[in-house]
């Protein structure tokens, strides 16, 4: 049996060499071609050393190919001589992958030859921090291209990445300094070296630092009052996420310069809050919280690679909550989550209005009275309870009473709410959903999130939401068994023929029971209506995870451009895709689907 | 059809889209302005020319190839369509006469071939393993051998 792959039908090749005489490419074929078959090769610098070992004519070749110095590794335990890596430096060509030898001299001397050189990536190993940075300032200042470099510091686990945007011309564009490992050295040694920073460094975010060493057990005290200093050295606008500890309070005070804090404690049994809070009791002339401060947020789920999960919410009373946000007299968004707020049962509701809130989240906290939100809100988050009325125990039925009988100091609360968010509200049922979006005078709500919600959508709520929300531009009742085809269909009945939802422009129906047929049904409603939509005032919808819709919903018609395959199978690992309906070359007409299966864009 | 002349005098009617795959040919004939013309191939031998010619044929539908920027990343691949693995199956001196037509016709596509053949070749072997492979002798003194070892040892060190 003749095997077809590509290493036997080389062989093959070889077998049937004619002459037995050479047939040395680089004799046989022009230089230049013979440097195409190593381009095309994509042989790196280790595999062009192999190269040049063959004689000395390919070893002169290789030298000489500027291409040999693309890209190569100068490995940390080898003792190369200076006069090498300072060769190759100079030889390259522009893309450097260096990996640097431990002798500081060494490195210190070869450093400048990458001056004028594009090095994209860098690896510095067994350096001491100092070191890198002296490198990597060394190279920011003289390079205009933009560089990404990173050590392996194996000893120490340390791993340590610069990023910049891509095709950065400038030396102070780097954003963001990354730190993945967790090394208590490495922060001593970087906080020694911070007030030697280049100017880069100052809008340089320090929330990937930090959410690394979240989880690191070897928190010190000094530690976080460096990182403050820091901040308060180079005027940062601080979007990081800080643990905090006893003593943060007493530097807190010179922090003025301070505008966007997190609070996030890792420490299920110390709430970082609480501690803030006991210092300022200790030292109350001598703290002040952080005046500047616009953005509190407090426990946020961590918007980042690996979020650290909080397995049971925080505690803090009222009193420690008032007590900490008093200070801050410019806050316009404030973030509580994951954080049950206790107070006395004769104890007023927490009362924002005196704050300039334009976003209030208090998404899965727990108040126990409900908050009075101010008239400047522009988002509220909650999927908790508490933007109703509700004494401490309550069963649906009280539930109803309550919320009957509070509608006057509900009203006033949600009358200028833009954004709604009520998905998996744990007190909106089958039987009072009706009656609370009765009540609810939101005509400003622009969106509207009610997915995972237990109860029927039907088409008297859609009635409501038509009547109720005039500027509804997003409406999200996905993960709803009730969604079906009818329903899609007389949402769009109220669009196409009362003219109604005119501002609706995303539509989440995903995992619900839609299928082909509604979406049929809706091209048909386009098709009779082709004269009077206007592309800017089409809705998309978004529908990944309905099994119920096929790839043959893209021959609905000529206007829906997109194959749709909702599989399954797909839901939890794929990106949903929002899609500009112009530059996916769309008809002007055209309906933009956003689906789950990512191979077939 | 295009008449090519080989460099032993050999004549080949092709059609001018497969002729016309050589970018050198291309230009011929818009010069000439008369496709009926013959146009001489003189570096080309008949054998080579009408391996050449084979290739072309099988590949005049293929689309124009993309500009230089944009197929950077798959001219490094040495992935080679099944079918022109099995066109590449010829000693290598075939296989070098192949490249240096491909180069002279401007066939960049061929050229591409031709290179990445001889790069999986050379793929993966050690030294030793492509001198044999291309028939070399090794000519390096001892003190030669002796210093391109050490410089390639911390090259190696990853």
């Amino acid at each position: 049996m003749v095997c077809d792959c590509t290493g036997c039908n080389l062989d093959r090749v070889t077998s049937t060499k004619s002459d037995g005489l050479t047939s040395d490419p680089l004799r046989s074929l022009p230089p230049e071609i013979f440097g195409s078959v190593l381009y095309y090769g994509g042989f790196d610098y280790a595999d062009r050393c192999r190269i040049r070992s063959v004689c000395r004519a390919w070893r002169d070749f290789v030298n000489k190919d500027p291409r040999t110095y693309d890209s190569f590794y100068i490995g940390y335990n080898a003792s190369i001589p200076l006069c090498v890596i300072t060769e190759l430096v100079r030889k390259s060509l522009g893309t450097l992958r260096v990996t640097v030898p431990k002798e500081r001299h060494t490195a210190d001397a070869m450093w400048p030859n990458f001056r004028e050189r594009h090095v994209s990536q860098l690896f510095v190993s067994l350096h001491r921090i100092k070191d890198i940075y002296f490198y990597t300032r060394t190279l920011y200042d003289h390079t205009v291209t933009p560089i990404t470099s990173q050590n392996f510091i194996p000893e120490l686990n340390w791993r340590f990445l610069y990023r910049v945007p891509p095709k950065a011309a400038k030396s102070n564009d780097l954003r963001v300094l990354y730190h993945a490992g967790v090394d208590e050295g490495f922060f001593r040694a970087f906080m020694q070296n911070v007030t030697d920073l280049p100017v880069w460094y100052q809008e340089a975010d320090l929330s990937l630092i930090m959410k690394s060493w979240l989880q690191w057990d070897g928190w010190k005290e000094s530690l976080v009052l460096s990182i403050l200093a820091w901040v308060q050295a180079f005027d940062l606008r601080v979007d990081s996420m800080l643990a905090f500890f006893e003593s943060v309070g007493k530097q807190a005070h010179s922090i003025k310069r301070l505008t966007n804090l997190k609070f996030y404690s890792n420490l299920q049994d110390k709430p970082a809050i609480d501690d803030l809070w006991n210092r300022k009791l200790e030292l109350p002339d001598s703290v002040v919280f952080f005046p500047n401060v616009s953005d509190l947020r407090i426990n946020e789920k961590l918007a980042c690679d690996s979020p650290v999960e909080i397995s049971s919410p925080h505690r803090m009373t009222q009193q420690q909550l008032e007590e900490i946000i008093r200070h801050m007299p410019n806050l316009t968004t404030f973030v509580l989550n994951h954080t049950v707020v206790h107070c006395d049962a004769d104890a007023p509701a927490f009362d924002f209005s005196q704050y300039n809130l334009s976003r209030l989240d208090l998404t899965g906290s727990d108040l126990h009275k409900d908050p009075v939100v101010p008239n400047s809100c522009r988002e509220l988050l909650t999927s908790c309870s508490n933007i109703l009325p509700r004494p401490a125990a309550v069963t649906n039925a009280s539930l109803l009473d309550d919320f009957e009988s509070n509608v006057d100091s509900i009203n006033p609360v949600l009358e200028n709410v833009e954004h709604l968010d009520l998905r998996q509200h744990k007190l909106i049922q089958n039987d009072n959903i009706h009656q609370i979006f009765s009540i609810f005078d939101c005509s400003a709500l622009t969106t509207l999130l009610l997915s995972r919600l237990p109860v029927k959508i039907d088409c008297a709520l859609i009635d409501r939401f038509h009547a109720a929300y005039p500027h509804l531009a997003t409406l999200d009742i996905g993960y709803n068994n009730s969604v079906e085809d009818n329903l899609l269909q007389y949402i769009f009945k109220i669009k196409y023929d009362y003219k109604g939802f005119q501002h609706l422009t995303d539509l989440n129906v995903s995992h619900t029971e839609i299928s082909d047929k509604g979406l049929e049904s809706i091209a048909e409603s386009e098709r009779q209506h082709a004269n009077e939509i206007d592309v800017f005032n089409t809705t998309t919808i978004v529908i990944y995870g309905c099994t119920k819709v096929t790839s043959n919903s893209a021959r609905l018609t000529d206007r829906m451009l997109l194959t749709i395959a909702a599989s399954p199978i797909l839901l939890h690992t794929t990106r949903t895709y929002n899609f500009d309906r112009r530059s996916a070359g769309f008809s002007d007409k055209g309906r933009c689907f956003t689906c789950s299966c990512s191979e077939i864009w | 059809m295009v008449k090519l002349i080989s460099s032993d005098g050999e004549t080949f009617s092709v059609e001018k889209d497969v002729a016309e795959r050589s970018i050198l040919i291309k230009n011929m004939i818009e010069d000439v302005g008369d496709s009926s013309t013959e146009i001489p191939i003189p570096n080309v031998t008949a054998n080579v020319l009408k391996k050449v010619l084979e290739w072309c044929e099988h590949h005049k539908s293929d689309p124009a190839p993309v500009s230089e920027d944009d197929n950077d990343s798959r001219k490094k691949s040495t992935d080679i369509d099944e079918w022109d693995q099995k066109f590449m199956q010829v000693d290598q001196e075939m296989l070098f006469e192949i490249i240096l037509a491909a180069n002279y016709l401007d066939i960049k596509a061929l050229l591409e071939v031709g290179c990445k053949t001889v790069a999986n070749m050379i793929k993966g072997k050690s030294p030793e393993e492509i001198r044999r492979q291309f028939n070399i002798q090794m000519d390096f003194t001892p003190e030669e051998e002796a210093q391109i070892r050490r410089e390639n040892e911390w090259a190696e060190d990853r």
